[in-house]
């Protein structure tokens, strides 16, 4: 399960954008996603970093993202979820309606993403194998929250993570 | 006389295609027009007459996780409902109607007491309504659920017949007998409508989602770049028409063949019960919308947060 939820946030978006721009390596100072990008306590599941610096670093094509960062979301020892933080190359455009679409639509089962507006955010609803998926665009960042099924309170889990998350 | 027909045919068959290709340029538009309005909050409208009833809900938007309704069922509030995240809270309205019912548990007590109670399985889930079939009945989350997220359907509705075309009394296809909401003020707002394709009998009658391609009429305004109204009629032909014999006899043969009543009656009933009106008005919102938790919460609920079953109340949480 573990696996397969990070497998899930990293392939969404290493796989699907290309450009020209090389990809760095997370958690060096010049990623530009900041370390307290997530804070330690999402409602009432703890945020610890994963370490994602190896898939990253093989992902062969070069990518839009220039860096990324992984939470683990956990109850106890229960991974209830991951949000995974994205940074964009100059040249994309996460502004850009088609762009977006060209992002979203690479993730999850669902063919089209559901688009919901969620405390005046646009956010992106897809599933998973056994996981919603909520993304959204912040400025130059790309966020990707996977909710375990089991979680039984991911729409607050998904408001707290927006007032709380890159604002 | 042969290259006067040939050139007749090719402008019939260049402009056919410039039209065909302006009408789905024009839905597309609406398409984007409705998906701006679905995301905007808002307060809206809805009724719905078939089957003998007349149901309204009334009911406000804040975002697409909290929202609020109140159902009427034959102009008598029946129940109402908020639903903040991953909670969902029903209060009954119209207390006289269950008062025959027994209270066998907690929760039903404080139903049936006027007081509001949390729903054990929460807000319906983000995917229960492209999972749902047929229209869901009072109380079933997909009700309203439906209702707050009707402007979704705006694309398939302006696809069920011939495709959107802008309302021009003055058009050369303008039909009077073809123009099911006459009534409705021009001051509404720009108005498009949707008329049905022309009747095909091979088509097997099943449902009314069968028939709607060739009976539906819909309309749909737009007044500041947003859609303010939506209006649908499914209005089947006359009992003279060669179209309702047709169908008639379909009814019959369906009546028959699940063993129920066939005669004339049973099959006028069946082929009324099809036919429905939907009428959706909306209004954005300029500012926010806060829609508050219950102030109270029954002895069910209260039981069900002790135990850990259901979220507690949620807070106060304003749109922005």
């Amino acid at each position: 399960m573990r696996k397969a939820l990070m497998m899930l946030a990293l392939a969404g978006l290493l796989g699907s954008c290309t450009s020209g721009a090389e990809p760095r390596v997370p958690g060096a100072p010049e990623a530009g996603i900041p370390q307290t990008a997530v804070p330690p306590v999402l409602g009432s599941l703890a945020a610890s970093e994963t370490d994602v610096t190896k898939e990253f670093a093989q992902t062969k094509q070069r990518a839009y993202v220039t860096a990324v960062r992984l939470w683990s979301l956990r109850e106890g020892d229960r991974l209830r979820g991951t949000i995974q933080v994205s940074r964009f190359a100059p040249d994309a455009e996460p502004g850009d309606a088609a762009f977006q679409r060209s992002v979203v639509t690479q993730v999850g089962k669902s063919a089209t993403p559901q688009v919901r507006r969620v405390a005046g955010q646009r956010v992106y609803v897809t599933t998973g194998d056994r996981q919603t998926i909520f993304m959204w665009f912040r400025g130059i960042h790309f966020i990707l929250m996977s909710v375990s099924v089991d979680h039984p309170y991911p729409r607050s889990l998904l408001r707290e993570t927006l007032k709380e998350v890159l604002v | 006389m042969r290259k006067f027909a040939l050139i007749t045919l090719a402008v019939l068959v260049t402009s056919c295609g410039r039209g065909s290709a302006a009408a789905e340029t024009r839905v597309k538009d609406l398409d984007r027009i409705a998906a701006r309005t679905a995301l905007a909050p808002k307060s809206f409208e809805s009724v719905t007459i078939g089957g003998g009833s007349t149901l309204r809900v009334t009911g406000e938007v804040q975002d697409d996780f909290i929202y609020h309704g109140v159902v009427e069922q034959d102009g008598q509030e029946v129940y109402e409902e908020i639903v903040k995240d991953d909670s969902r809270y029903l209060r009954l309205l119209d207390l006289d109607r269950f008062a025959q019912v027994q209270a066998l548990d907690p929760a039903l007590a404080a139903l049936l007491r006027g007081e509001w109670v949390a729903d054990p399985k929460g807000a319906p889930s983000e995917f229960s309504l492209e999972a749902a079939s047929g229209s869901p009945p009072l109380f079933h989350p997909g009700f309203l659920l439906g209702r707050v997220r009707f402007i979704e359907k705006v694309p398939s509705i302006m696809r069920a017949g011939r495709g959107a075309t802008e309302y021009n009394t003055d058009s050369v296809e303008y039909l009077p007998q073809d123009d099911r909401f006459r009534g409705i003020s021009a001051s509404v707002g720009k108005r498009f409508d949707s008329l049905p394709r022309a009747f095909d009998p091979s088509v097997p009658f099943v449902s009314t989602a069968a028939l709607e391609p060739y009976f539906l009429y819909s309309a749909l305004w737009i007044k500041g770049g947003q859609v303010v109204r939506v209006e649908k009629t499914l209005d089947l032909p006359d009992g003279t028409d060669a179209q309702y014999r047709h169908l008639y006899e379909e009814a019959r043969r369906i009546l028959q063949a699940s063993g129920r009543a066939s005669n004339t009656e049973a099959v006028r009933n069946l082929l009324l019960s099809l036919e429905t009106k939907e009428s959706y008005r909306l209004q954005i919102s300029e500012n926010n919308i806060v829609i508050p938790a219950p102030a109270s919460i029954g002895d069910f609920a209260t039981i069900l947060v002790a135990l850990g079953a259901t979220p507690p109340p949620p807070q106060e949480v304003s749109s922005q």
